[in-house]
């Protein structure tokens, strides 16, 4: 019994209960809840006293510091990095610490993200947009950035990526170690406020990190907000639709011989608790000659960091297990999810291809 | 601004489900904007459409309709809506989710008696197979099995409560209590924790083997509900068939099994039917401009947004669902801020025995025959914009067991209202 309900007792000293700790704060519970009660917040908080009181172990100092330790690695290159990480050896040894074998760690990408758009020429007065790439996008998968990038350059906008953004901390909170999501927040707060002062929108393509903005820093940190203001970061996705609706982008024409694209799109947890809908099986149903199937299926299991877990990874892929089959079960041979681990997960859990919407957009677009 | 849809339905109660479905079928584009699960996930799937009258049992509730007050939702909307209502659910579940009713011996439909957990019956309309009583009522042993661990259903004041109705007369009630599926754990089990243990191979054979010595010494087996989570029957139907006698669960207290089954069958339907559903998005107001509403605004914790449509059906629930929303001094319907009649004197709002009808469960939203809300003067509020289900007022549904049945066929007139599809009792 974890929630509000458990609040109770624990608050009055009454009882310590260990399954928290299986909680995967995918936030399922906030959108069932037709009252408003913030119960993933709830037992993020009561873990955090929990981990105030017992330290987390180093398994779970590693799957929440991905940022550090990427940084830690950075001389290295990304083959070292990946063999390193990924050899049975090494996963016999993460094992034993409680990162499961089988379980689909990501692969550091050649170039973060940062260090590829530094050198990527964008359009010179323009419209300006600021981009929270979160870790995801910077350390594994560069692409779905620079996909956003040539697509908003395609609107005339030029992106910036600010140096001052670190991780959203949402790794770090489900993990228990609020102190240094609140040193984090405090950073990227500084940074969104300041954006705020000159006008200009500041996007994410990561569903999580947004929500941990928009949602979960009013709960944890309301000093903070107070102290710089709405954590104003809007969904990337949402950003294009709106452009696309007051013709900010030019869609490619309907007309004979548009290539057939099928496509099965996820919408990740993160994504339906925000409350705004799906804007990205909207837009590309937009594209000429593309069908997108929602499946609907509920969540993946990964929720972040906890499928990587020894002692959750079964629960992990018992919980995705009607996604993976209606994905497998459908006729298309590529899936589309904006959330980074959701993707590592379905890819490990169907053997299908998995791609940002963004990175589908521009393929499309730049085909014309 | 969300790209604009035929329309909008506003909840995802039974009302709202069956209002988008049905608003789908019609022709339209339809969007669901919901707030958490509805409050179809804490019922027991079954469809009560009318069971007492001013505190008498009612056996045809066709037949007495016309005995409600003017301002009732089936008196506005008229006995014949009611049915086809009805009978759009029976069609659109004949697969996923069968829906039965019951018959007298002239095969005339009548409501039939559903057994609870505290050992009452209630009088409902249409229910699935999980909830099928008629051999009940010819029975001559029944069984009623707890289960170790689960607090809801105590099998003693069960057959006890059973035992004193007039129409079970006779019947030998046997007691037995399962035992515990899970071993001991640290919580206070659910049905819905045993439905879904029941719905693996593993779980189904602890509870044929728990049940196996009583394979055929019975005639029923009344159980809690934990058949399975899926609609549909299958697990009912195995057990049936493994224990040589008729297997039905009893009606129990939330989190709904059968609500939940039934609920999982409607937004399958819903699903297949292409229904674009927001989640997560509490809708807080509307733009209205000549008295036709524009648009609707949500603030989800993604920040406000709107959604255009050319009509609007509200299915957000009554006082505790939050369609409206009540003061000491006064109630509104949350979104428009129409005005909800509530009697001044606070004693007054609520009757004198509390498991009977109170005021203060007749108040919602007053409407027309096509369920468009009347303002203070008696006039339509709004040409597009339709009201449904528990929103509205003139209906106790605790009292008359009609909560399910006004949820389905109010939500249903809305859908073909809002499409256009003309009412005879309309004059506009």
């Amino acid at each position: 019994m974890i929630g509000p309900a458990y609040e109770r007792f624990r608050l009055l000293g009454l009882h310590e209960d260990e399954t928290l700790q299986y909680c995967a704060n995918c936030k399922n519970c906030d959108i069932s809840c037709p009252h408003n009660v913030p119960v993933s917040a709830i037992n993020m908080m009561a873990r955090a006293e929990q981990c105030r009181k017992k330290a987390p172990c180093l398994r779970d100092w590693i799957v929440a510091h991905g940022e550090t330790m990427a940084k830690w690695l950075t001389p290295l290159p990304a083959a070292l990095k990946n063999f390193g990480m990924d050899n049975p050896l090494t996963r016999k040894v993460l094992d034993k610490i409680g990162i499961a074998e089988k379980s689909p760690l990501p692969l550091f990408a050649p170039r973060t993200f940062r260090s590829l758009v530094r050198r990527l020429h964008q359009p010179a007065n323009a419209k300006k947009v600021a981009f929270f790439p979160g870790c995801y996008t910077n350390i594994y998968n560069p692409m779905t950035g620079i996909d956003l990038v040539r697509v908003l350059n395609r609107a005339g906008y030029a992106v910036e990526v600010p140096d001052g953004f670190v991780c959203c901390g949402l790794p770090l909170i489900s993990n228990g170690f609020l102190d240094e999501a609140s040193a984090n927040a405090e950073k990227n707060m500084a940074v969104i406020a300041r954006y705020r002062k000159e006008g200009v929108p500041v996007i994410a393509t990561c569903p999580s990190c947004r929500l941990m903005f928009i949602q979960d820093l009013r709960e944890f940190f309301p000093e903070i907000v107070e102290r710089y203001g709405e954590p104003d970061v809007g969904d990337a996705m949402r950003f294009i639709l709106d452009l696309v609706e007051t013709n900010g982008i030019d869609l490619p024409p309907t007309r004979e011989g548009n290539i057939p694209h099928h496509f099965i799109y996820h919408a990740p947890c993160h994504l339906r608790a925000q409350g705004q809908g799906l804007p990205s099986p909207e837009l590309l149903r937009m594209l000429p000659g593309v069908t997108v199937d929602n499946a609907d299926a509920g969540c993946c299991g990964i929720s972040g960091s906890y499928g990587f877990k020894s002692e959750k990874y079964a629960i992990s892929q018992k919980i995705g297990e009607e996604l993976f089959k209606t994905i497998r079960e459908n006729a298309a041979e590529t899936v589309v999810t904006e959330c980074g681990t959701c993707r590592q997960q379905i890819r490990h859990g169907t053997g299908k291809d998995c791609l940002h919407p963004v990175s589908v957009l521009r393929r499309i677009l730049d085909r014309g | 601004m969300n790209r604009k849809t035929d329309v909008i339905v506003i909840g995802t109660g039974l009302t709202g489900l069956t209002a988008a479905l049905a608003a789908s079928r019609f022709g339209a584009s339809v969007r669901l904007i919901a707030t958490g699960a509805g409050a179809l996930s804490i019922s027991n799937g079954c469809i009560d459409l009318l069971g007492y009258v001013n505190g008498t049992l009612v056996e045809a509730p066709f037949a007495v309709m016309e005995n409600l007050p003017a301002n009732h939702p089936y008196r506005l909307i008229g006995r014949e809506a009611v049915g086809q209502a009805m009978d759009f659910l029976q069609v659109e579940l004949k697969g996923a989710c069968p829906l039965n009713g019951a018959a007298d011996d002239e095969g005339r439909a009548v409501n039939t008696l559903l057994p609870t957990v505290a050992g009452t019956l209630k009088p409902s309309w249409l229910f699935p197979d999980e909830l099928d009583p008629r051999p009940l009522f010819s029975a001559k042993k029944v069984l009623v099995a707890g289960i170790k661990g689960l607090r809801d259903c105590s099998p003693a004041l069960v057959a006890a409560g059973l035992g004193r109705q007039s129409c079970l007369r006779g019947v030998d009630f046997q007691k037995t209590t399962l035992p515990d599926p899970f071993d001991g754990v640290h919580r206070a089990v659910s049905p819905l924790d045993i439905a879904r243990f029941v719905s693996t191979d593993k779980g189904l054979g602890w509870l044929l083997t728990s049940l196996g010595r009583w394979a055929g010494k019975t005639d029923v087996i009344l159980l809690p509900p934990v058949c399975g989570c899926a609609a549909g029957g299958t697990v009912i139907k195995h057990l049936r068939s493994e224990l040589r006698c008729h297997v039905e669960e009893m009606l129990s207290v939330p989190p709904g099994v059968g609500g939940l089954r039934l609920r999982d069958a409607l937004r399958q339907a819903l699903h297949e039917a292409q229904i674009d559903v927001i989640e997560n998005a509490p809708c807080v107001s509307a733009e209205i401009f000549d008295g036709r509403c524009d648009s609707v605004t949500t603030a989800g914790p993604g920040g406000q947004m709107r959604h255009a449509a050319g009509t609007f059906i509200v299915a957000t629930g009554g006082i505790l669902g939050g369609g409206v929303t009540v003061t000491p001094d006064e109630a509104r319907e949350s979104i428009f801020g129409l005005p909800v009649a509530m009697p001044k004197d606070i004693l007054a709002r609520s009757g004198e025995k509390i498991f009977d009808a109170h005021p203060l469960s007749r108040m919602g939203v007053g409407v027309d025959a096509s369920l468009r809300a009347l303002d203070a003067k008696g006039d339509v509020f709004c040409d597009n914009v339709f009201f449904a289900g528990r929103t509205l007022g003139g209906y106790d549904d605790t009292a008359e067991k009609s909560g399910n049945g006004v949820a389905v066929a109010t939500g249903w007139t809305a859908a073909r209202a809002a499409c256009g599809f003309c009412h005879t009792g309309v004059s506009s």
